[in-house]
């Protein structure tokens, strides 16, 4: 057999190698390849040289520290599935509707991320556990927020150097839910998606929306308006006046846009909806109720 | 240089280009024309192949990153025999019409099937990713559930 180069050079095994690669320039890395191989010759020139961050193990491992579950950037979405490793339910549920199995064989956990689209489902739970990112190049390593990492529809903030190498999520029980609103069961780009957040011991809550700004976003004002009138560390069941004055708030903190995929009363309702249904369910998954989520 | 298994066998191949799609390999470099392109973007399922044993769309897989990963296509599951009976169930139920799609589907099937399949909407998740504009779904359906059906009475 004819030898031409070192096997395996464009998918480096490495985590120095391949932050070296990256800092040599004219670079593009590939992750599950999902999203950048469809903007392939159209949104992403094709000039520079691809570079595979999939075999790297640090980048697509699974780990548990006191304080975080760790997960590889370029950890498939397929293994975030099951929720074997006592992640929020709200990441398994959001990886189970995305795309279909080949997509979610291949798309990365990371890559979700790094392609900032304001339609992110993993993006959308991934703010709601107040989940930080790590950018990591030659000159060391940082961790950031969801919102210091997305800045704007498709636009991140890190530089042509920087690997998005891990995720961290603060380890929490408690009740974690995901919901979206689509076109059709499979394959579908969300018109509404929505994770909520809440915390068992303290009764915090967060709330992501996607599709509803130019990046996925928290609705904090109405975390507030929520955590100052609902004791959801197992207080009285939520009233239907309630349930109504919450989706009110979501619908005035919210501003969507009409777009080819919908339109911003739509979304508005649709969004205030997916909130109801996802207090309620928290609140039986935290036995204003019950059981444990 | 990348090495990889094509249908068991050790192979090495150089693309020209770093951006060269796996689906352009098989059929190009390697002559394996069952994996077929139609969407280019993964939406459409025809180019289905199992990498690592799961199946993923060939046009969105870069060659470079199948670098030590073992790449099975139709050629490779039908030289095995083991979807045989996959082919008979789905021409017994009408479920290839013009055919493109069908090897595509009968890979993803074989990974499904794989699994225990309990209920009719647990197969249709599986076979989600795979378009069909001639048969209409339901003879492709009902092959592979009555399939699904008679492998566990089997075991």
């Amino acid at each position: 057999m004819l030898v031409v180069g070192e096997a395996g050079t464009d998918a480096p095994t490495g985590t120095s190698e391949a932050l070296r690669q990256v800092a040599r320039g004219n670079r593009t890395i590939v992750a599950g390849g999902t999203d950048l191989m469809v903007a392939r010759g159209r949104t992403a020139p094709t000039s520079s040289r691809l570079i595979d961050i999939t075999r790297v193990p640090d980048w697509t491992g699974l780990t548990e520290t006191e304080d975080h579950w760790i997960v590889g950037a370029a950890r498939p979405v397929a293994q975030l599935e099951t929720t074997d490793c006592a992640l929020p339910g709200s990441l398994a549920t959001a990886a189970r509707t995305l795309g279909s199995p080949q997509i979610r064989n291949r798309a990365t956990l990371g890559g979700n991320l790094a392609t900032a689209s304001p339609a992110a489902d993993m993006v959308t739970v991934l703010h709601s556990l107040d989940a930080e990112v790590e950018a990591s190049s030659v000159d060391g390593k940082r961790w950031m927020t969801v919102s210091d990492l997305c800045v704007g529809p498709k636009q991140t903030s890190l530089r042509p150097d920087q690997v998005l190498s891990r995720i961290r999520i603060p380890r929490t029980t408690g009740s974690h839910r995901f919901a979206k609103v689509g076109r059709r069961g499979a394959m579908n780009i969300s018109i509404v998606s929505a994770a909520l957040s809440v915390e068992a011991n303290t009764g915090v809550a967060r709330i992501a929306f996607g599709s509803v700004a130019p990046t996925v976003m928290r609705a904090r004002k109405s975390e507030e308006w929520l955590t100052t009138r609902v004791d959801l560390r197992g207080g009285p069941p939520l009233t239907p006046n309630l349930l109504a004055g919450f989706a009110d708030c979501i619908r005035s903190e919210l501003s969507p846009i009409d777009d080819y995929r919908s339109t911003r009363d739509y979304r508005l309702h649709a969004a205030a909806v997916l909130a109801a249904r996802l207090l309620q369910a928290a609140c039986q998954d935290l036995s204003i109720g019950g059981h444990d989520g | 240089m990348v090495e990889f298994r094509l249908n068991g066998r050790p192979v090495a191949y150089d693309p020209a280009d770093t951006w060269e799609m796996l689906l352009s390999t098989l059929r190009e470099a390697f002559a394996l024309t069952g994996t077929k392109g139609a969407c280019m973007e993964g939406e459409c399922g025809s180019c289905t192949v199992l990498l690592d044993d799961e199946p993923v769309c060939a046009c969105l897989t870069p060659v470079i990153s199948v670098q030590d990963r073992r790449v099975e296509t139709i050629e490779g599951l039908v030289a095995r025999h083991v979807v045989q009976d996959i082919e008979t169930a789905m021409l017994a139920e009408g479920a290839v019409q013009c055919g493109y799609c069908t090897p595509g589907i009968v890979v993803a099937a074989h990974a499904a099937l794989r699994e225990r399949l309990d209920d009719l909407d647990a197969l249709h998740e599986r076979l989600s990713g795979n378009l069909c504009r001639c048969t209409g779904y339901g003879s492709i359906s009902r092959a592979i559930a009555k399939l699904a059906h008679d492998r566990r009475g089997d075991t």
